[in-house]
């Protein structure tokens, strides 16, 4: 059963419809992702849910009840943001013992629980400092146990590692996930970064515009995006303006491309002579081996990035793709080349309308 | 820093530190001196030193009376500065930009007014005949014009009212360098609206809040064209004894160990408020 539903939202400032209908449903104990650029509406559709926003339009339920009606306080949601917001006069027990605080929890009992969630996040040897005497990273793992300590029935997360450095991200993110799973938390993640989103979630959703332009898994969106949006959003891509010929069962599909004939994979409802965009990650091409199915390309330049070389070129009508080249093949701008596309990773999309 | 900058920002601050010699420390080391002096007949002070004006304005009942009374008065008027000021901060640090001007050119309005025009003003208003008594005989409210000049309230309204931008800016100050989001995990976390201020948002007021009462108090205990214009002879405060002193019966080293007296008992006051104030900052929403 769904945990979290969100039906129909909407929410407007002055002239500008900021979230245009949205429509989610998150199972419990699900790590759920809202994914996309700034100005989104992602950052609004979790501030709506937290109750920090009135919606102007749509339901938020929890657990089947609605909970539009219910201020913050009465929620029960941990919410973890951006920019730590830990109480600057209060030691990191006091911080996270604060919402146990509001719920007249026994003083002995308090402390057991804020020891528990401060051995989570491993900070139980820094419970008397003040949080201006952490670091950045330490400052979000005391903002995380301080949501979870109070067993809310939501965990929402804004952008909580955007101020970290990259190496710390990682670590946190681990951390973040690990903790949601011990305490089956259902979790929503706002952020605009696809590695962080593909490496934490079990479902994500992309937005755009106030929309949402695709849910599922994290290899769905990945894979099988459903237009060039999703796929340049979640991560490097190459698009191809290619031609169906040929319709096969189950989604199998050929396609045109200059003069070359490949196999690949779509979504289901495609017919043939129509044009689409055919995406290639840079890792689902290679060189050719001789005598496979190839399409053949001209180096336009090559760049050395260490773990291999970087190579942009150019088809016989002029598109340009990119992968990467194991760096003991030598080659120069303007080598006649044959690449070979791995049909299980490449995948059709509609054409933008 | 290198020393070459040092130097530039000392030049920087050399026009202030010009001016704060002659007219702080000059005149107040002069007073010092003065106060340890003899009084003399036909010059300020004679040439011998003494401690006997301490003696006498520590000694004596009436001024230690006044003193103490002066001291009262200095703390009534603080409080009561501040329980009016602190909701006014509250809304200012909230309301949005376009409004923002507005409120804050009333809360600055009475330093827009000189100090004898603003003090004229409320003995208009107040007088035996003045519009006040009028409009309450007008109203049937009372039978009798009212004597409402000349007394401790009138001279505790009045400085309330000019001081009230002293305590009103810098606690909007201390309200804006607040979070929102501090209020939202606040209230995320089960906080009621109450509790996350007495928690959250006054504690973190505190430094303005101390800000605030300091410059009042010590502006209160100085004050001394309003209590003698609208306190006459009934409200007998420090300063008022001073200048007594000093330009009545031309005891200059006496009024100049009063006036010592007076500020090192302010200064003591400042003092105690700070040490138990920043004590409170780091105590209040604690666990107790």
């Amino acid at each position: 059963m769904a945990h979290l539903e969100i039906a129909g939202l909407r929410k407007a400032y002055k002239s500008s419809q900021v979230i245009a209908g949205i429509d989610l449903s998150v199972a419990s104990g699900e790590f759920f992702t809202l994914l996309g650029p700034s100005g989104c509406g992602k950052t609004t559709t979790l501030r709506c849910v937290a109750g920090f926003i009135a919606p102007d339009a749509g339901d938020i339920r929890v657990g089947g009840a609605s909970v539009l009606a219910m201020p913050p306080a009465r929620r029960d949601f941990g919410v973890v943001f951006q920019n730590y917001a830990l109480f600057p006069h209060l030691t990191v027990a006091e911080n996270v013992g604060y919402g146990l605080r509001s719920r007249r929890v026994p003083r002995d009992d308090m402390a057991r629980r804020v020891g528990e969630a401060l051995d989570m996040v491993q900070l139980s040897e820094l419970k008397d400092r003040l949080p201006r005497e952490l670091s950045g990273g330490q400052q979000q793992r005391v903002a995380l146990a301080r949501a979870i300590v109070i067993q809310p029935r939501l965990l929402l997360l804004d952008e909580p590692l955007a101020n970290l450095d990259a190496r710390l991200r990682q670590d946190l993110r681990w951390l973040i996930r690990k903790v949601q799973q011990a305490q089956g938390a259902t979790a929503i993640y706002v952020t605009h970064d696809h590695a962080e989103a593909m490496a934490i979630s079990d479902r994500i959703a992309v937005m755009r515009q106030g929309r949402i332009a695709q849910v599922g898994t994290p290899r769905d969106i990945y894979q099988r995006p459903v237009d060039e949006y999703v796929a340049a959003f979640t991560g490097e891509c190459n698009t191809l303006v290619v031609r169906v010929t040929f319709k096969g069962d189950g989604g199998r599909y050929r396609v045109a491309v200059a003069d070359t004939e490949l196999p690949v994979g779509g979504p289901l409802d495609l017919s043939v002579g129509a044009d689409c965009r055919l995406l290639v990650r840079p890792e689902s091409l290679a060189l050719a081996e001789a005598g496979a199915a190839a399409l053949p390309v001209r180096l336009d330049s090559q760049i050395y990035t260490g773990a291999g070389q970087r190579c942009e070129v150019l088809t016989a009508d002029g598109q340009r793709l990119v992968f990467q080249v194991p760096v003991r093949r030598q080659l120069a701008p303007g080598d006649a080349l044959a690449l070979a596309i791995d049909p299980d990773q490449a995948w059709l999309m509609k054409s933008a309308p | 820093m290198t020393r070459s900058s040092i130097w530039g920002t000392g030049l920087l601050g050399a026009p202030v530190l010009m001016l704060l010699f002659v007219f702080l420390v000059l005149p107040y080391g002069d007073m010092i001196a003065m106060s340890f002096r003899t009084p003399a007949n036909g010059a300020p002070y004679g040439d011998a030193w003494t401690v006997a004006n301490y003696f006498r304005a520590v000694g004596d009942p009436f001024y230690l009376g006044v003193l103490g009374y002066t001291l009262a008065v200095g703390t009534l008027i603080a409080v009561l500065t501040l329980m009016l000021s602190y909701p006014i901060a509250l809304h200012l640090a909230r309301v949005g930009d376009r409004w923002h001007v507005l409120f804050y050119i009333c809360v600055v309005s009475p330093l827009l007014i000189g100090v004898l025009v603003r003090n004229f003003g409320w003995m208009i208003v107040l007088s035996f005949s003045g519009p006040l008594n009028q409009m309450l005989l007008g109203l049937g409210l009372i039978q009798q014009p009212l004597r409402l000049l000349f007394n401790l309230p009138v001279v505790v309204l009045a400085l309330v009212h000019v001081f009230l931008p002293f305590m009103v800016l810098p606690i909007t100050n201390a309200l804006r360098n607040i979070d929102p989001a501090l209020e939202e995990a606040s209230n995320s976390l089960g906080a009621t609206p109450w509790e996350t201020f007495c928690r959250v948002t006054l504690p973190l007021s505190l430094p303005g809040v101390l800000a605030g009462v300091t410059l009042v108090f010590a502006l209160a205990m100085s004050a001394f064209v309003t209590p003698a214009l609208l306190g006459g002879q009934n409200v007998v405060l420090m300063p008022t004894i001073i200048i007594q002193q000093l330009i009545g019966a031309f005891a200059w080293p006496f009024g100049a160990a009063l006036a010592m007296v007076l500020s090192l008992a302010m200064l003591a006051e400042i003092g105690l408020l700070t040490l138990t104030m920043r004590r409170l900052t780091r105590r209040i929403g604690r666990w107790s």
